[in-house]
């Protein structure tokens, strides 16, 4: 059956992929741990998103081409909703290293530890993520890319900003960015990501949330 | 003393300039500089000042030696984002430390004597904003004045492990030419306007720092370091670089001289006044007639690396590293390993989450 929508990305697709289901969206996932996004696990080439060293991914991009009948998933001709790169807590895990942290509305300023700028923290972001906007880019090209910002739970103040700067090098980039936080939660009597769509883990949203997410994408007409 | 006998009968060969300059040669000093104490082997040095004082980090690092980095750029951060941000260059991000009196407000904020409020903050029309201590810390400046404020606590928080964690604090006095505030006193490392800041007349006052006020800020910031660490041993150094420019109306070459020397003075005066302070003669190294100028840039200004590899021989040369090592560790391993292991577990919950998919149990 061909997808109404192609899911890529970590297990922040996972939520994604369970909300579908529930709205039936039919849909294909090539997914990979965070650490297959990172420092040069992946490329890009004519046959598209290419994994390197991860066996699972290799396999499940098999898959869907077997299924499929295409070599490049891309050329499914179907939206491509994606969380590539927001794998935030080892994309500012460097900071923790250090004990650096950003200043931010949302946290007591640091009373003790170093502190990282924002200028900085944009520049460092940029330099660990060109890649993945890169490809993010070389994707855009061959498919409607949509990309979904996972809600910023399990992750520290840095984590915060960084989802913050990389949503903003990414728009910069060309690239269609759709912050469920800003476009879905930005009216929650609370700050921040509803509790009610967390799961246990505590790093990743329910089901609930996917479909929430899935059912407003489709309401917008983005899928 | 016998008939015929004399003082100078009974001086080294190094107390004499044929033997112990003019014979040997630039390159064949020897016991130019002995260190006056004996520190453990594995001694732990900060070193602050003017821009020359990099050049002693940089050997010190060379040469695997214990250089206090007490606030490095955050782990994977690329070499050349670093350097643009003013990451490793002295042992906290203060930038150059030009003058006595600006090394005195770092010493007050490391103490809690003055708080990082109390540093000017400058806001430029594209609403960037620069704290006066360190205009150039931030290529671009920082995003609020609370991040600028935030930024010098930090600063001064390491500034302050400098102080209570090294064996030797290594401070490089560069200028006596200064810009202050003639309402608040506040010290400027540059001349406000000169690329960042805006000038006003009526509030920006220039300031050749004499003897004396040189003097008095070094030694109430020394004061104020050895209460937080009475232990501490300060090795002293005068830049050799001369001015880039001087606005006291002398001519540049007059000013430098004036400033080298006062500097140099001052240097020595503390030296001989506490035995936890030591001057290493550097600007003697380069700046003095045996060079012929040999180790300035075709400038005349700039040092050329030979220069340097000749001072930073010396000192390595009259290190006396012979006490037992104290074994006190200046890394964050620690710091490293806690953070590594969060962000395996997070791999770890990302992972597991991606495999239980295929459990069709």
């Amino acid at each position: 059956m061909k997808p109404e929508v192609l899911l890529i990305g970590d297990s922040h697709t996972i939520a994604l992929e369970d909300g579908a289901n529930e709205l039936g969206i039919a849909n294909e996932v090539f997914r990979c741990g965070g650490a297959g996004w990172h420092d040069g696990k992946f490329g890009f080439n004519a046959d598209g998103i290419v994994p390197k060293n991860s066996p699972m991914g290799r396999r499940a991009i098999e898959g869907i081409r077997e299924r499929q009948g295409v070599t490049n998933i891309l050329t499914l001709g179907v939206p491509v909703i994606t969380t590539i790169g927001f794998h935030l807590g080892m994309l500012v895990r460097g900071l923790r290293w250090t004990g650096h942290q950003v200043v931010s509305d949302d946290a007591p300023l640091p009373d003790e530890g170093l502190v990282a700028s924002e200028a900085f923290l944009t520049a460092y972001v940029q330099h660990h993520r060109t890649q993945h906007i890169r490809v993010l880019k070389r994707m855009a090209r061959e498919a409607a890319v949509l990309v979904i910002p996972p809600p910023p739970i399990g992750i520290d103040v840095n984590g915060h900003k960084a989802r913050e700067i990389l949503i903003q090098l990414m728009r910069k980039g060309g690239l269609t960015v759709f912050d469920p936080m800003v476009e879905l939660f930005a009216d929650e009597a609370e700050p921040g990501f509803p509790s009610r769509f967390v799961k246990d883990d505590p790093n990743h949203a329910t089901a609930d949330y996917g479909k929430v997410v899935m059912a407003a994408l489709r309401a917008r007409k983005l899928i | 003393m016998k008939s015929g006998d004399n003082p100078y009968k009974h001086i080294d060969p190094r107390g004499f300039w044929r033997t112990a300059v003019a014979e040997p040669g630039l390159f064949g000093y020897s016991d130019l500089w002995n260190s006056a104490w004996a520190l453990p082997k594995d001694a732990i040095f900060a070193t602050f000042g003017s821009c020359f004082a990099q050049h002693i980090s940089r050997a010190l690092l060379a040469r695997k030696m214990n250089w206090l980095d007490a606030e490095p750029a955050p782990g994977r951060t690329p070499a050349e984002i670093a350097r643009s941000f003013n990451y490793g260059i002295f042992s906290a991000r203060t930038g150059n430390i030009y003058t006595a009196a600006q090394l005195l407000i770092w010493a007050r904020l490391a103490s809690g004597q003055t708080g990082p409020e109390s540093v000017e903050l400058w806001t430029d029309p594209k609403d960037r904003v620069h704290d006066m201590l360190r205009p150039k810390i931030e290529p671009t400046g920082f995003v609020s004045e609370t991040e600028a404020r935030a930024s010098v606590g930090a600063t001064a928080r390491a500034f302050k492990r400098c102080i209570t964690e090294a064996d030797v604090f290594v401070f490089t006095l560069g200028l006596t030419e200064g810009w202050m505030n003639a309402r608040t006193g506040q010290s400027y490392s540059i001349c406000p306007g000169t690329g960042v800041g805006s000038f006003d007349p009526e509030v920006h006052v220039f300031k050749n720092y004499t003897y004396p006020e040189i003097l008095r800020d070094l030694e109430l910031a020394l004061e104020l370091m050895w209460q937080l660490n009475p232990n501490l041993k300060v090795l002293l150094t005068v830049s050799p670089v001369p001015l880039v420019a001087t606005a006291s109306g002398d001519h540049v070459l007059v000013a430098t001289q004036y400033s080298k020397s006062v500097l140099r003075a001052v240097a020595g005066d503390v030296a001989r006044s506490h035995a936890a302070v030591d001057y290493f003669p550097s600007y003697e190294i380069i700046a003095t007639p045996p060079t012929r100028g040999a180790f300035f840039e075709p400038n005349m200004r700039g040092i050329a690396p030979q220069g340097v590899d000749l001072v930073m021989g010396h000192f390595f040369k009259g290190l006396n590293l012979s006490l037992p090592a104290h074994g006190r560790t200046i890394s964050d391993s620690a710091a490293r390993e806690a953070a590594d292991k969060q962000s395996a577990q997070e791999e770890l919950v990302c992972e597991e989450m991606i495999l239980e998919r295929f459990n069709e149990a």
